[in-house]
């Protein structure tokens, strides 16, 4: 029996005293809240428990308050997975990797604006150092995943864990997925005080954001080569992360950090029977647009066209037209022909092929019996290939959309492109593969096909870059 | 807004018979393409169907072997951009292995899913198919929802499942009676502070034990291009939809297994009576002797026993409360029901005088 009677139900704190508790993303107020608490915008009463709730990432501005205001209180918020971690070594930094750093010091929140290549892995890690917490760091793939792993166990051995799918092993520094964390930040979240989110601008999406939103972390380091997003929801990035603590251009680093590089846009043709199919797609695309006065400006126009095919058979049609035309002009058959001359012009390099779709790289993959790497792949397969695309033991590699982003895949020299959209973004990502510094300079190929629309698409998508 | 249920089982058919034994699976995928109805309800049968079928096993790790030999081969004749140059690589290769050409093109091929064959049909009538789209159309609806209420009559067991599971889901309810059942708000944690559809997948688990009472009710906010639609769905206005076996009640501890046997000996007990609401909480006491509820309360962490005594507190039901000795005792007593602390396990001679007048006979 404890003393004064009290009955072991109320648990281990005073009823009266103010304790702050972790309820799965969210912060819960029990006992005494005081009147400016309460009076916060982003604090509410939660009639289902008859307690104080606020999302986990107001939990630092709570305790500011409180902490302004003298009240005493408990805090059983954070619980981190180890009480401290250190390096066994420390990378050495570029000077503009210790500028970044040292303008995130500053407030231990924000982003940091660095071109593929240009080694934003490294100020990172240095920053986990520095701080000496507990780290969630959150990357987009699976192939990111196994990258941040290796780089982060050469600094902290035996300290690293990841958590995705199978594989849950939580450590002082876990790596984990965007998609893992959505649903995870309910139970990982106070447990580390550092979160680092690699190509954040994934971070605003509706739900992505959640796991800024959920997590207590009170640091957070953001990285990304290009932060800014076609719907604008980067504006949220200052409140969810920080703001851009630093930021260096793709032209800034060409030259001096990155290897130089030409484009070369190779166009290929339809077969008459293809075009005359794709005009006639074209017609029934067009019309419609037309006819009902859309335009497309931005992504989310594009929302429009496929709420409205969620209720008119017309507007079906017009989608179902636009998916075709897509995949004739990304799995075109003159394509995979197109690949050949371009692998024999370059006999000596390594080359990295991007496609819009899996079933032209899985085509590309079986004509040249080159490794594939898409989601189709068992994990062991694609882990190994990259292995040995490493090693040199293979020399070109086709790949979906795995390998947009962040991956490291050192010394391509040739980089070519089969289909993708008009982002730039993803441009600059796919690029960025070959553009690792180097005596020579890099080769991007871009394969369109002539008369339609993927001229423009590829015009879209360079506008700006290089 | 409701979803389009499948009434008609042709549709349902035709996917059926797509996958015939002995099809690879990429051309049962294009029986289905070609399906002459809706490709998106064509697809949504057949994503239920493949959950049911059979594939030809492989060894994947033999294959990714054979494909990274061949690999390798061509990367010593680096490029292989013609026909002839590629045979010769892949004859280099099963040469080497000891098998076949054709085994090597087999492996190339069947690292891909779809290159597979389909070994064992669906085994599934249409009726049932369609149970299941519907349920799972249903279901789909909720992934974009930010909160559920359900209604369901049903006995204790039943909603003592849904309760679990809901728990087991990280979500959150509030309860109240309602008709002859309980109706449940559900939500989650964040729902109190930010309006979301994290839970939506989870909300959409729960539809197979609400579905599975006598009668039931759904009712969900869906947020769907930026706007907020009802939907709503009853047992007497659904489509027949796919019910969840109930596991047979399980005793918690032997404390309560023992109970049981010792009393059935001589009054009817009932296990898991009718779900009963406490304040806002759904509460099934274990047992029920005539008018009588009895509830167990074991060793357990102090924030289970705690929640427990809030719930017992407030309850206005005949109760007899049987209590562990090592919980704190003095607290339990004052209880506004029969307490009988019990060392071990509860004994009927010191539990008879207060069932006694509740006994019918077994």
């Amino acid at each position: 029996m404890r003393r004064g009677g009290s009955p072991i139900y109320i648990g281990s704190h005073n009823r009266n005293v103010l304790y702050l508790m972790w309820d799965r993303g969210t912060v819960v107020l029990s006992g005494d809240v005081p009147a400016q608490i309460r009076a916060l915008s982003f604090v509410k009463f939660d009639a289902r428990v008859g307690k104080y709730r606020a999302l986990g990432m107001y939990y630092y501005r709570i305790k500011a308050v409180l902490d302004s205001l003298g009240v005493k209180y408990e805090d059983g918020v954070l619980s981190p997975v180890c009480r401290s971690v250190e390096a066994a070594r420390r990378p050495s930094l570029r000077q503009y990797q210790e500028e970044a750093l040292r303008s995130w010091l500053r407030g231990r929140r924000g982003v940091v604006v660095m071109p593929t290549g240009a080694g934003k892995t490294y100020v990172a890690i240095e920053a986990i150092a520095r701080v000496g917490q507990p780290a969630l760091v959150v990357v987009p793939t699976i192939e990111l995943l196994r990258q941040w792993e290796r780089r982060l166990s050469e600094h902290f051995p035996g300290r690293v864990g990841v958590w995705y799918g199978e594989e849950k092993r939580e450590l002082c520094i876990t790596v984990t997925t965007y998609d893992s964390a959505y649903v995870a930040v309910e139970h990982l979240g106070n447990r580390y005080p550092l979160l680092v989110f690699d190509e954040v601008h994934h971070l605003p999406s509706e739900s992505y954001r959640q796991i800024a939103e959920l997590s207590p972390a009170p640091y957070r380091l953001g990285l990304t080569a290009t932060p800014e997003r076609a719907d604008d929801l980067h504006m949220l990035l200052p409140e969810l992360v920080g703001p851009v603590v630093y930021r260096m251009a793709v032209s800034e680093a060409a030259g001096r950090y990155l290897a130089e590089f030409d484009v070369e846009v190779v166009k290929v043709g339809l077969s008459e029977e293809e075009m005359a199919r794709y005009k006639e797609l074209e017609r029934v695309y067009r019309g419609y647009i037309r006819a009902r006065g859309l335009r497309f400006r931005s992504p989310s126009d594009f929302g429009r066209l496929v709420m409205l095919a969620g209720r008119s058979a017309e507007a079906r049609r017009a989608l179902e037209a636009w998916h075709e035309m897509r995949r004739m002009l990304f799995e075109s058959r003159s394509k995979v022909d197109a690949v050949a001359d371009i692998l024999r012009r370059h006999p000596d390099g390594k080359i990295l092929i991007f496609t819009e779709y899996t079933a032209l790289a899985r085509e590309v993959s079986r004509r040249y019996l080159i490794p594939e790497v898409t989601y189709d792949m068992p994990d062991q397969e694609r882990e190994l290939v990259m292995e040995m695309f490493r090693r040199g033991e293979v020399k070109a590699l086709v790949t979906g959309k795995v390998l947009d982003e962040g991956i490291d895949v050192p010394d391509v020299d040739v980089v070519v492109i089969l289909g993708g959209t008009s982002s730039s973004r993803q441009y600059v990502q796919r690029i960025g593969r070959a553009l690792r510094l180097k005596p020579h300079r890099a080769k991007i190929y871009e394969v369109v096909t002539a008369k339609t629309r993927e001229v423009d698409i590829s015009r879209r998508r360079r506008r700006g870059v290089g | 807004m409701a979803p389009r249920y499948l009434e008609e089982l042709w549709p349902a058919e035709y996917v059926l018979g797509a996958y015939r034994p002995g099809l690879r699976l990429a051309e049962a995928r294009a029986k289905v393409d070609d399906a002459p109805f809706e490709p998106k309800l064509a697809r949504g049968l057949a994503h239920i169907v493949e959950r049911s079928i059979g594939l030809e096993e492989v060894d994947r790790r033999r294959l990714t072997r054979i494909r990274l030999e061949v690999f390798r081969e061509a990367a010593k004749a680096h490029p292989v951009v013609d026909e002839g140059e590629r045979a010769r690589v892949v004859a280099a290769v099963a040469s080497r292995l000891k098998i076949s050409a054709e085994e090597v093109e087999a492996a190339l091929a069947k690292i891909h899913e779809d290159e597979l064959v389909i070994t064992r049909g669906p085994d599934m009538s249409a009726e049932e198919l369609a149970a299941l789209y519907n349920t799972s159309l249903v279901q789909t609806l909720l992934f974009r929802s930010r909160r559920m209420a359900a209604y369901v009559a049903a006995d204790g067991a039943r909603v003592k499942e849904l309760v679990r599971a809901l728990k087991g889901l990280g979500l959150m309810y509030v309860a109240e009676r309602a008709g002859g059942g309980i109706r449940l708000d559900i939500d989650g944690p964040v729902s109190a502070v930010k309006q979301t559809e994290r839970y939506g997948t989870r909300l959409a688990k729960l539809v197979p034990y609400v579905i599975s009472a006598d009668d039931w009710r759904i009712e969900a906010d869906i947020s769907l291009y930026g706007k907020i639609y009802k939907f709503a769905e009853a047992k007497s206005s659904a489509p027949k939809m796919a019910h969840r076996d109930v596991e047979p009640p399980q005793f918690d501890s032997t404390a309560e297994e023992e109970f049981y046997r010792n009393v059935s000996r001589v009054c009817a007990v009932q296990r898991e009576p009718e779900a009963l609401v406490v304040g806002n909480r759904v509460f099934i006491p274990d047992f029920k002797i005539g008018d009588l509820y009895v509830e167990i309360v074991g060793f357990w962490t102090p924030d289970y026993v705690a929640r427990k005594y809030e719930k017992l507190a407030a309850a206005k039901i005949p109760l007899l409360v049987l209590v562990d000795e090592r919980l704190a005792l003095a607290t339990w007593r004052s209880l506004p029901h029969y307490v009988v602390i019990y060392k071990e396990r509860p004994r009927l001679s010191d539990i008879f005088k207060y069932i006694k007048p509740y006994c019918r006979k077994a």
